[in-house]
């Protein structure tokens, strides 16, 4: 009886020490997997190429590099062009508003997934740079994600069409239906698990008019992105006949795949300390 | 097998299942295909190097995948040592045990997964439970019948266990 209680204790106080671990790990106690992350990426990011294809389309500013170059010069290139894409998301994140918002440019070190549902990205800005959990993460007029886990260098952003990130938006379009005084209705934007790629939008009552095709901006309620932002676009609305809200669904701004680098809204009042509502 | 054989396995396996799995996917449902040779070695080795090669592979998943580091290793870890246990009581031969501690053992560990998602705030109920979990555990369980099977009958898995206990030589 003892014996066989001593041959499982080994196993058993690993699989506790994991547990505990990942509790830690969860709760952003540790951070221990975001700076692994930091020091795999340069090795990974090919295979995430290979998870993740970049689409056909999001990768312009980047001639020919693949094909016509090697080595050094298309490593050149590829800086260059990822350097670029930061500029211009800082000037379109930037430029036309007064948002009450600084913004911190960062890259994209990995996109990490799971069963084709889960979307990750790690950035290369962390708790260092004034990043917190719960801080929206945009790519050039677009709303895409906001961060989940902050590390020193690194953290984790999590997509809006990932299960549980949430964003305050308001519809567009719907003066065109209504055929009156033009009126925002705000409403909640969701990822939700088993619909990869899709995001619900939720609390829109029955009685707002609203159709495919509308687009849907971020309406900064939370505190955590700047208003306007493009979240998505209406694809299909589904209405239950006992239930008092639409049943919305939009696909978001732009494909995530090509995403390689991005912009983090930070409040401008932010002091440095807690988190942003999540 | 040589000493080198398993981790390189065990790399690949893990670097087929982060990057290469989702090729294989039926309506949505990606097969652990880590967790069918996760049993497939605690069916067939010893406890204590089939719990570390569970362990290593979930190390690896917890590192590659958005799991927070350790949930994977304790998932795998655990599955290992059920599916050992169970495969101590049960006949090892059966297609039916083989399917059902896969399917077992699968489902743990997907059901650890999606825990590990709601504590990022992520929200699970039974139908993205039964959609998730289950039915690629299902999915993953047939597809463990298929490569248990073959992988009976390849000489790099002999090394796992002494010859004359591989189904491959009733």
């Amino acid at each position: 009886m003892y014996r066989k209680l001593a041959g499982i204790a080994g196993p058993s106080v690993f699989c506790c020490l994991c547990m505990a671990l990942a509790l830690a790990e969860s709760s952003g106690g540790t951070c221990v997997k975001l700076r692994l992350q930091r020091v795999l990426a340069p090795a990974l990011s090919r295979l995430d190429a290979v998870r993740f294809p970049i689409p056909a389309g999001a990768d312009q500013g980047f001639p020919g590099a693949e094909g016509e170059c090697d080595g050094e010069r298309a490593r050149l290139l590829r800086e260059n062009s990822v350097l670029r894409e930061q500029l211009a998301d800082m000037g379109a994140a930037g430029g036309p508003r007064d948002s009450g918002f600084r913004f911190e440019s960062a890259r994209v070190l990995r996109l990490v997934g799971w069963n084709g549902d889960r979307r990750l990205a790690v950035i290369d800005l962390g708790t260092r740079h004034g990043i917190r959990a719960g801080m929206g993460a945009i790519k050039g007029d677009a709303a895409v994600g906001k961060v989940l886990e902050c590390g020193p260098d690194t953290s984790l952003v999590r997509f809006l069409t990932d299960s549980g990130c949430k964003a305050a938006v308001t519809v567009t379009g719907c003066m065109q239906h209504a055929g009156a005084d033009p009126v925002k209705f705000e409403g909640v934007a969701e990822g939700r698990a088993g619909e990869p790629g899709r995001i619900r939008l939720l609390h829109l009552g029955v009685s707002v008019p609203v159709a495919a095709g509308d687009c849907v901006l971020t309406s900064g309620r939370f505190g955590d992105f700047p208003a306007g932002l493009v979240a998505g676009w209406v694809e299909s609305v589904d209405n239950d006949e006992y239930s008092q809200f639409h049943g919305i669904v939009m696909r978001p701004a732009l494909a995530y795949e090509g995403i390689r680098s991005l912009v983090v809204a930070v409040p401008a009042s932010f002091a440095g300390a807690g988190e942003v509502g999540r | 097998m040589t000493r080198l054989g398993v981790p390189v396995f065990a790399l690949f396996l893990v670097l087929f299942q982060s990057f290469m799995a989702h090729r294989l996917s039926i309506y949505g449902a990606v097969p652990q295909v880590t967790i069918i040779f996760a049993v497939f070695w605690a069916l067939w080795a010893p406890r204590r190097d089939s719990f570390r090669f569970a362990a290593a592979l979930g190390i690896g998943l917890d590192i590659l995948g958005p799991t927070p580091l350790g949930f994977s290793a304790a998932a795998y870890g655990m599955a290992s040592l059920g599916a050992w246990r169970l495969g101590t009581w049960m006949n090892r031969d059966s297609h039916a045990v083989r399917f059902m501690l896969i399917f077992a053992a699968s489902l743990f560990a997907g059901t650890l997964n999606l825990w590990a998602a709601s504590l990022d705030g992520a929200g699970f109920g039974f139908r993205e439970w039964a959609a998730d979990a289950v039915w690629a555990s299902a999915y993953t369980a047939a597809l463990g019948m298929v490569f248990c099977h073959a992988a009976s009958f390849m000489p790099f898995f002999r090394g796992i266990r002494p010859v004359g206990c591989m189904p491959s030589d009733a």
